[in-house]
C-alpha cells in the first residue's frame, strides 16, 4: 500500500484532509524521533559528532530542512534511509488507520449496547491514562 | 676579638676570594642581572609563570578530580560549551597566572628582587605552600562543579528539550553549588516561538503529546457523529478509552526516543560506578552529540508543522520524506495544475517541454538570445541574485556535453543543478526584463518549488503554476507581466 492509497483511505473512513494534515505531521515528528533513536544504536562516535554538528544551525529554508532531515536518516539507515523513511511514514498512517478502524467499531457498538463494548469501556474506569486520554480528546474535539 | 676570631674573619675572606667562592659570587650577580641580559633571569621569569604550579597535567592538576570535571561537564550541552568544549583552555584558567584564584604568587622573580641564596630557599617552601593552597583551592572547585553535575544531570531531559536555540547558553559554573534552576527556555524570534508546541518541556512529554494527538484525532474520527455523554463518558473519548484497553497502559509512558538515551544513561553511570572515566567521558560526549541532533530536529520539526514554508505539512512531509510528491503538487487544496492534471499529485501530470506549446504556459514574446538582457533575479551572466537565499550568487548550470539538457542527471548537481536553467530560460522565453518586484524571499522560493517538482521527477515544471502556488505579492506581479 503507498501512501496515496493509504491517504484515501484515511478519507474514506472520514479523516477531512485538514485532520490528514495532522496526522502527517504527527507521523513525521515519530519518524523523526524514531530515527533519532536508531541514529545512536547504528552510528559510531565520529558520525554522530558530525550529524551533530550540522543540526546546530537552524534551517534557512526547506530545502536545509530537508536536507538535514536527510542527513540524519543517512547517518541512521545508510544506504536505506530513502526507504525507511517511506517505511516509517507508511507504517505510522497504516497504524493510524487500523486504531481508527477499530476504534470507530468499538465506538459504535458502545454505543449501540454492546455489552462487550460497553464492558471493555467500564474496565478502564479509574485508569489514569484511560482518563488523561479521554479528557484530552473531549478538550482537543 | 681573638687574635684566632681574626684569624677566622681572614680565613674567611681569603676562602670568599677563592676560585669557588669568586665562580659563586659571580652566579649570584648573573642571577642579579637585568633579565635582558641574563638567561638565568629568564628561566627564572619562565618559571615564575609556570613552575609554582608545576607542569599543566590532569593528575597534577586535580588529583583525580578531572575525570570527574569533564566527564560531567558534558551531562549538559549548554554548559560543556563553557567548560568542556575546551579542556586546555579552562585548564589554562585554572592555573593562569591572572585568574585572581592566587594572584600573589604570579609575580615573576625579577632582577629588581635581588634573591640571595637563602631567600631563594624561602621561597620554595612558600611555593609548596601556594602549591598546596591551590590544590585545595581547585580540589573545592572540582567537587564544586562535580555538584552542580550532578543537579544538572538530574534535569538533564528538561534541559535538553527546552532549549531549542541553536547558540547554546553560557551556564557560568557557580562558585557554591546551587540549587537547580530551570534553564531558561530560549525562545526564537519567529512566529513559530509562539507556540508552545514548539517547547516541549522533555522528550518523554512530547512523545506523549504526539500520542495523545495521535489518538484525539483517530478517536474522534472514530467517533463521527456521536455526540454527548455516552454511559458517563463523551463520546468523543470512548474510542480513545478502548484503545487504552486494548494496548495496555504503556500507551502513554512508553514513547519513542527515550531508549537510547536511557540505554546511555545507564552506561554512563556503570562507567563512573566502575570508575572508568574515560568510558564515561566518552559515553557523555556522545550523549551531548545526540541531544544536539534532537535539538536540531526540532528545527526540522517547525517546517514539519509548516511554519518555515507557509505550507501545510502533509506537503513537506511527502517531499520530505516520500520522495514522490513535491511541496507544489501535494498540497491539501491544490490551486490547479493546469490542462487535464489531478490534483491529487504531479504523477498526473504529463512531462511537457516548454516549446511544445502545450504546458500551458503562455509563451508570450520570445526572445533570442542575442537580444536578451537578463533581469536583477537571472541576470544575462547567468549569475542569481537572490539575496538570503543559498541560490544567491550561483550561477545556472549547463548540462553535461553531450548530454540530455531536459535529463536532471546531465547535470552535475543533478535536479539542484538543473533547476535555474529551468527558472532562467521561462524568464528568457517570457522575455521578463524586470524582476526588480521579487524579493529574496520570492526568489528563493521560485527556486525551491522548481527544484522539489524536478526532484520528484517532473523533469519541466509548469512554471507558471509554480508561481501561482507561491502566490506571494512578487510572484503575481510576475505572473501579471507575462500575461497570466
Amino acid at each position: 500500500m503507498d501512501l496515496e492509497q493509504i491517504k484515501s483511505e484515511l478519507r474514506a473512513i472520514g479523516f477531512t484532509e485538514d485532520k490528514l494534515n495532522q496526522l502527517m505531521e504527527l507521523a513525521a515528528q515519530e519518524a523523526l524521533a524514531i530515527a533519532l533513536e536508531d541514529l545512536e544504536t547504528n552510528t559510531d562516535d565520529a558520525t554522530m559528532e558530525e550529524v551533530a554538528n550540522a543540526m546546530q544551525t537552524q534551517p534557512v529554508d526547506a530545502n536545509d530542512a530537508i536536507k538535514k532531515l536527510e542527513l540524519v536518516f543517512e547517518k541512521a539507515y545508510g544506504a536505506n534511509a530513502q526507504s525507511k523513511k517511506r517505511e516509517l511514514i507508511l507504517s505510522y498512517l497504516k497504524q493510524s488507520l487500523e486504531d481508527t478502524k477499530s476504534i470507530k467499531d468499538i465506538a459504535s457498538r458502545y454505543q449501540a449496547g454492546d455489552p462487550t463494548a460497553v464492558a471493555a469501556v467500564k474496565a478502564q474506569e479509574g485508569n489514569p491514562d484511560a482518563e488523561e486520554i479521554g479528557q484530552y480528546v473531549q478538550q482537543h474535539q | 676579638m681573638s687574635e684566632n676570631d681574626n684569624n677566622n674573619n681572614s680565613n674567611d675572606i681569603e676562602i670568599a676570594q677563592t676560585p669557588e667562592a669568586q665562580a659563586l659570587a659571580e652566579e649570584i650577580k648573573v642571577a642579579n642581572m637585568p633579565s635582558n641580559n641574563n638567561p638565568w633571569a629568564n628561566e627564572s621569569q619562565k618559571q615564575g609563570n609556570e613552575w609554582k604550579y608545576g607542569p599543566r597535567t590532569t593528575s597534577n592538576a586535580f588529583d583525580g578530580g578531572t575525570d570527574e570535571l569533564t566527564s560531567g561537564v558534558y551531562g549538559r550541552g549548554d554548559f560543556s560549551m563553557e567548560i568542556g568544549s575546551d579542556e586546555e583552555g579552562e585548564r589554562e584558567g585554572i592555573f593562569h597566572p591572572n585568574t585572581g584564584v592566587t594572584p600573589e604568587i604570579t609575580t615573576p622573580v625579577t632582577s629588581e628582587t635581588p634573591a640571595p641564596i637563602t631567600k631563594e630557599k624561602k621561597e620554595l617552601t612558600s611555593e609548596e605552600k601556594e602549591l598546596k593552597e591551590l590544590k585545595r583551592i581547585v580540589k573545592e572547585q572540582s567537587i564544586q562543579i562535580q555538584q552542580l553535575i550532578t543537579v544538572i544531570q538530574n534535569n538533564v531531559n528538561i534541559q535538553n528539550n527546552t532549549t531549542i536555540n541553536p547558540t547554546p547558553a553560557v551556564v557560568e559554573p557557580p562558585v557554591n553549588p546551587v540549587e537547580p534552576t530551570p534553564t531558561p527556555i530560549v525562545k526564537e524570534p519567529t512566529p513559530a516561538s509562539t507556540n508552545p508546541e514548539l517547547v516541549p518541556v522533555t522528550a518523554e512529554q512530547a512523545a506523549k503529546e504526539r500520542r495523545l494527538k495521535n489518538l484525539a484525532l483517530v478517536a474522534g474520527i472514530a467517533a463521527g457523529g456521536a455526540t454527548g455523554i455516552l454511559g458517563g463518558i463523551p463520546a468523543a473519548a470512548v474510542g480513545g478509552v478502548c484503545l487504552v484497553g486494548a494496548k495496555g497502559l504503556s500507551m502513554l509512558t512508553g514513547f519513542v526516543g527515550s531508549k537510547a538515551i536511557d540505554k546511555l544513561d545507564t552506561k554512563i553511570t556503570a562507567a563512573r560506578n566502575a570508575g572508568d572515566h574515560v568510558s564515561a567521558y566518552n559515553m557523555e560526549k556522545r550523549k551531548k552529540g545526540w541531544e544536539k541532533v534532537q535539538n536540531g530536529l526540532q528545527y526540522v520539526n517547525k517546517f514539519l508543522l509548516g511554519y518555515g514554508i507557509g505550507l501545510a505539512a502533509s506537503s513537506f512531509v511527502s517531499a520530505a520524506f516520500m520522495g514522490s510528491h513535491g511541496l507544489v503538487w501535494n498540497t491539501p487544496e491544490p490551486t490547479g495544475i493546469g490542462i487535464g492534471a489531478n490534483p491529487t499529485g504531479p504523477s498526473h501530470i504529463e512531462p511537457r517541454t516548454l516549446t511544445d506549446g502545450g504546458n500551458g504556459v503562455d509563451s508570450g514574446p520570445a526572445t533570442s538570445p542575442e537580444t536578451y538582457q537578463g533581469n536583477d533575479f537571472i541576470d544575462k551572466n547567468g549569475v542569481i541574485h537572490a539575496n538570503g537565499s543559498p541560490w544567491d550568487s550561483t550561477q545556472v548550470a549547463q548540462p553535461v556535453d553531450g548530454m540530455n539538457p531536459t535529463d536532471p542527471n546531465s547535470y552535475v548537481q543533478g535536479p539542484w543543478g538543473k533547476t535555474p536553467s529551468v527558472v532562467e530560460n521561462f524568464l528568457r522565453q517570457h522575455n521578463v526584463t524586470d524582476t526588480s518586484y521579487l524579493n529574496g524571499y520570492d526568489r528563493d522560493r521560485i527556486l525551491d518549488e522548481t527544484w522539489l517538482a524536478i526532484k520528484d521527477g517532473n523533469t519541466n515544471p509548469d512554471m507558471v503554476e509554480i508561481l501561482k502556488h507561491v502566490g506571494t505579492e512578487g510572484t503575481t506581479k510576475l505572473l501579471t507581466a507575462i500575461g497570466q
